[in-house]
């Protein structure tokens, strides 16, 4: 049986990934700083919400929504355009102030987020680096019960979920870094965000690291970030019967 | 800051959560211990109020909202460690010969 998919509208990785991400599953994006998880995570859900009734909410760890909002504008988005019905900003950005004394869990962002789910029918949802709020609990133990929380309330409520989180190329490949190689084993779909620079030209590449249950483009594709948002140049698309597109690719 | 001061709490709570409970019976005999006669607790649970906890911005559970005297505080967590906790209540700096010495002056 075919895993049913849901398309991101990413220019290229709908094509890498013959469909997009799990639909009802979740997926973890990996990459180090500045690498476009959150462009990825909020052109994932602008996608949905535009243009496959798919309405979405995005909880921001780190950045705050207005600020996101506001970078994302160059992208020609128009997020503001789409509502609160549509497309919903939570910010969880721990306060700085805020000091912890003892074990938590995420059960209070969890019943807020489950009554805003069912108020909106959101069916996409994307957790922006994760890392932030799991760095705060007290050990390891925790942060694997926290992320198996997640998971579990993201399968029963068949939300497609991406959880993007921060990691070092050293971090994305040794898999047994806690807590995202844990992660890595537990989602139906890993993407790694991979930003270098070489020979003074900056690089970015994609690399779908694992999906359960469907075949995958396995090397690295390059991407851009570009006036529409992320492009992967694709070579099962037309990379292949244009030379220069596996260099270059325009945003359309 | 004036010891009489009515302390005003406001504790988030996920259910019957281990930590959630640990934070209850902490709060409660810290409360006891150091501020007697002069302390409201209100505790609400996410599950059954999700909405005042997505108003006050309640992402960990518990935690621990100090309304007043002000400045407003908030400590994530079950309140475990209680050195970090009465500080950042402003009941810390009485004894700082037992904190400078590493003694948890709670309990006694």
């Amino acid at each position: 049986m075919k895993a049913s998919k849901t398309p991101t509208g990413i220019t290229g990785f709908d094509e890498i990934t013959a469909g997009g991400l799990p639909r009802d599953r979740t997926t973890l994006l990996i990459g180090g700083p500045g690498s476009g998880k959150t462009i990825f995570a909020l052109q994932f859900l602008a996608h949905g919400a535009r243009n496959c009734k798919e309405p979405g909410i995005f909880v921001a760890f780190e950045e705050h929504s207005g600020r996101i909002v506001a970078n994302a504008e160059s992208f020609g988005w128009k997020l503001p355009e789409l509502g609160k019905k549509k497309l919903f900003f939570m910010d969880a950005q721990p306060m700085v102030d805020t000091v912890q004394s003892g074990d938590f869990d995420l059960c209070g962002m969890l019943a807020a987020l489950q009554m805003q789910v069912t108020q909106m029918g959101a069916r996409r949802i994307a957790f922006d680096a994760l890392d932030i709020v799991l760095a705060l609990l007290p050990d390891p133990m925790a942060q694997r019960r926290e992320v198996y929380r997640l998971h579990e309330w993201l399968l029963a409520r068949e939300l497609t979920g991406l959880i993007t989180a921060k990691a070092g190329p050293g971090d994305a490949i040794c898999s047994c870094t806690q807590p995202f190689g844990f992660m890595q084993f537990m989602v139906d779909c890993a993407v790694i965000l991979n930003h270098t620079v070489v020979l003074g030209a900056s690089q970015r590449n994609v690399r779908v690291q694992k999906y359960r249950g469907s075949s995958f483009e396995e090397d690295e594709s390059p991407f851009q970030i570009g006036e529409r948002g992320l492009a992967v140049a694709s070579a099962r698309s037309a990379g292949r019967a244009d030379p220069k597109a596996g260099k270059k690719v325009t945003s359309q | 800051m004036s010891r009489r001061a009515l302390f005003k709490f406001r504790l988030y709570v996920a259910g019957d959560a281990p930590n959630s409970a640990q934070a209850r019976s902490n709060l409660g005999a810290l409360c006891r211990k150091h501020l007697p006669g002069q302390h409201e607790i209100e505790v609400v649970d996410v599950f059954r109020d999700p909405k005042r906890a997505l108003a006050d911005g309640i992402i960990m559970t518990p935690t621990l909202i100090k309304l007043t005297p002000s400045p407003i505080r908030r400590i994530v967590g079950a309140l475990s460690q209680t050195q970090p906790v009465l500080r950042a209540l402003g009941l810390g700096e009485t004894q700082p010969e037992r904190r400078a010495l590493g003694i948890d002056t709670f309990p006694a």
